[in-house]
């Protein structure tokens, strides 16, 4: 504890100008790029010469450098995860891919069997993946978790489930076709449900989050998830529009008779892709910088407050800096890159208290069997779905 | 542990794992293992309290990080020491060995050759490797299941794009016997033998020769569309389906996808720190670019064939001509080069140009042998 850090800021409240006290701290990330580069520059070498099985090594340092060199009060964040139950997780993720993606094209049959399985497995996996992350992330010493009753699981996953597989359920019901309202009516169905989906996921992330014992409280309304993905609507919009003109005018200069081959729906796959890397980069900040202030602002721990004050056009234009210098470098400056977006996304988070930090006390769940501290890892499923 | 001697001992900050709150605790190693005494009561009791510990040296799990500057000691009662980094001696005393990975990183010259390692087999892959993997690999995958795949691809399309053939009867079986004479003047023609077939596309009205275009499916079918059969003669359409039928021997499409598959894995693991869609695009733009080789080498074999039947190489010209003249009045969209899954129509039409003036050299050439 430093002594910044534990001098109160006086504010003025009331007529009667009687000072409240207000405590804050703020995450500190002290990683160097330079530090990064080693690290991921060996990483990926390592990733390829083993044709990847080392990724779960690497994922497991890299995640405890980021950790390690993030602080609070003083004090790091470390994690904890081992490498060969990330490896066991990968390997059944992989393989629940690979089924899914060619269930359809075995047999009708079996590909409605993979989507039962899918809908039966999937919220499971999200709350598994959930805790092993938390379950093996720490502060002090003190890990956190993450407990969500079966029920609140399933009744989360599977509204986002049927959101995602909308567009199959409509052509195996028949209701597809060329006709504009085919196209539309999904289209809105989706644009309409999203950001009540969204909410109620990290609503679930953050109410079924535990610092120790502590559980972390929530209260977002449904009302802003829509505020946000609103202006995120009209973003996409601002910067698409322009854009799709843009692309217009420079396919009708660089017009070339070979049109004849244009039949194929793959020739259009690679413009499709750089136009979206290119409006996720102009977009992508911004809905970040929104999305952390709204969901932090409601996040509570105990009677500490959380502050996000990601800043929508720093972060804009960090990106969009970062990424220039990534291009320009033919991608060895990414680890710096990662490292000054990081910081900047981590350092923005700050933590009130109306009491001095030391009167907070974290204390660990209760242990079982004469462990002074229970496994929280010992009955995980090991699955982490973030690569 | 040669050289250390014991006990050995030193301050360090300790968390319990039961409350979240950092205390100063003094360490020692002696022979029986690791313990830590609290320091409050030292000054009152000479020894302070006894902690934690004692720990076996074998059970303590070190975790160091580049940068930092402590080093976290996992202890078995699930508490963690935290000690100053750069205490070799209490490294070596509690008998920690970093890993080979972690030693690595601390050294330039590790670091440096990996930077290498990744440019020279990125670079290797992207010009020849992936070639050469696919040319060793492709013996191995049996063509049953080119033939599967090209079902399901048959399958889907007919249902979706393609309708009955109105191209008049005749003409067909011409056409069919053309194709019969093709397949027999080329070598190493594999089971099933392929197939040529005659559609329409199903986008436009019936009546308008819909459909410029033919295409190969790995299953050996080959379908002409109705919009390049009326356009094209016969000898042309012969060209044009010695170069589809390039296509299935040299087994294209399976080359593409073993390709993609090993494209998507090594960009996974050069860019997937970054962005797993990053390189899932870099994957599919070399695809491309590899789908573009393939054009060439099917427009070469095309080439051989029509020299086989002894039909001069103009007629590939003019179907290059002819799709040039097509994309001319149509006026559809264009692209770059790097986006497009087939070469230019120009380069296309350039290198059969100079081909059928080779060959009209070559033809002189042995004309002036024979010759008087």
């Amino acid at each position: 504890m430093t002594e910044r850090e534990e001098r109160p800021a006086e504010t003025m409240a009331g007529p009667a100008r009687q000072a409240v006290l207000r405590y804050e701290a703020r995450l500190v990330f002290s990683g160097r790029g330079a530090d990064y580069f080693r690290i991921w520059a060996l990483h990926t070498a390592l990733n390829l010469l083993t044709l990847g099985l080392y990724s779960p090594w690497a994922k497991v340092r890299k995640m405890r450098w980021f950790a390690q060199h993030t602080q609070l009060l003083g004090d790091c964040f470390d994690y904890h995860a081992d490498p060969r139950r990330l490896l066991l997780g990968r390997v059944l993720g992989l393989a629940l891919l690979t089924a899914y993606s060619l269930a359809f094209y075995i047999s009708e049959i079996s590909g409605w069997l993979m989507l039962v399985a899918l809908f039966a497995l999937a919220p499971l996996l999200f709350a598994s993946s959930q805790r092993f992350r938390l379950a093996n992330s720490s502060w002090r010493g003190l890990r956190f978790g993450f407990r969500m009753p079966l029920s609140r699981v399933y009744l989360i996953g599977l509204p986002a489930l049927l959101l995602w597989e909308l567009d199959r359920f409509l052509e195996k019901g028949g209701m597809s076709g060329d006709d504009w309202q085919w196209l539309l009516l999904p289209l809105l169905v989706f644009l309409g449900l999203m950001p009540w989906v969204h909410a109620r996921l990290k609503a679930g992330q953050h109410r079924h989050a535990y610092f120790g014992a502590r559980r972390f409280a929530y209260r977002v309304p449904v009302r802003r998830f829509y505020g946000v993905y609103l202006k995120l609507f009209a973003l996409l919009v601002a910067v698409v529009v322009p854009l799709l003109f843009l692309l217009g005018l420079l396919t009708a200069a660089l017009r070339r008779p070979d049109a004849a081959q244009s039949g194929w729906p793959a020739f259009h796959l690679p413009l499709t892709l750089l136009l979206m890397a290119v409006v996720w980069l102009l977009v992508w900040p911004f809905f970040a910088a929104l999305m952390q202030r709204v969901v932090w602002s409601g996040t509570r721990l105990g009677s500490l407050r959380f502050v996000g004050e990601l800043q929508a056009w720093r972060l804009w234009r960090l990106t969009l800096g970062q990424m220039l210098l990534v291009i320009l470098s033919l991608g060895l400056y990414w680890p710096f890159a990662a490292v000054a977006i990081a910081r900047y996304r981590l350092q923005s988070l700050a933590l009130v208290s109306r009491r001095p930090w030391h009167e907070h006390r974290f204390l660990a769940v209760p242990a079982a069997g004469g462990l002074a501290v229970a496994d929280a890892s010992a009955d995980l499923f090991g699955l982490d779905l973030g690569w | 542990m040669a050289g250390v001697e014991l006990p050995l001992a030193g301050q360090a900050q300790w968390f319990d794992g039961r409350v979240a709150q950092a205390q100063a605790v003094r360490w020692c190693l002696d022979a029986e293992g690791l313990s830590l005494w609290s320091l409050e009561q030292e000054s009152e009791h000479r020894v302070g309290q006894r902690l934690t510990g004692p720990f076996a040296r074998a059970a303590l799990r070190m975790r160091p990080s580049l940068g930092l500057a402590s080093v976290p000691v996992d202890l078995p009662d699930g508490s963690c020491l935290w000690l100053p980094a750069g205490m070799n001696l209490a490294w070596d005393a509690l008998g920690h060995r970093p890993s080979l990975v972690d030693r690595l990183m601390r050294s330039s010259l590790a670091v440096l050759a990996a930077v290498l390692l990744i440019v020279s087999l990125s670079v290797w892959f992207e010009r020849e490797g992936a070639s050469q993997l696919v040319r060793i690999a492709l013996p191995w995958l049996p063509r049953g299941i080119d033939v599967r795949l090209g079902d399901a691809v048959e399958a889907q399309i007919e249902a979706t794009w393609l309708r009955p053939s109105e191209l008049a009867e005749p003409r067909q079986q011409a056409l069919q016997m053309r194709f019969a004479a093709l397949l027999a003047a080329t070598p190493g023609i594999g089971e099933p033998a392929p197939r040529l077939s005659f559609r329409r596309s199903a986008g436009t009205a019936a009546g308008q020769g819909a459909g410029f275009n033919a295409f190969a499916l790995p299953n050996g079918r080959i379908v002409l569309l109705d919009g390049l059969a009326e356009a094209l003669s016969d000898e042309e359409l012969v060209a044009v389906l010695a170069h589809e039928l390039s296509h299935v021997q040299r087994r294209h499409s399976m080359a593409a996808l073993l390709r993609a598959v090993g494209l998507v894995a090594v960009g996974g693991a050069v860019l997937g720190d970054f962005s797993a869609v990053a390189a899932q695009m870099v994957a599919s733009l070399k695809v491309l670019q590899h789908s573009r080789d393939a054009e060439r080498e099917a427009d070469h074999d095309a080439s051989l064939a029509l020299r086989r039947l002894g039909l001069p190489a103009a007629h590939l010209v003019s179907v290059w001509q002819k799709f040039a003249d097509k994309a001319g009045t149509a006026g559809g969209a264009s692209s770059a080069d790097w986006l497009s899954t087939h070469p230019s129509t120009e380069e296309r039409l350039q290198r059969a140009r100079a081909l059928a003036s080779e060959e009209a050299e070559g033809q002189g050439g042995a004309a002036a042998v024979v010759g008087p």
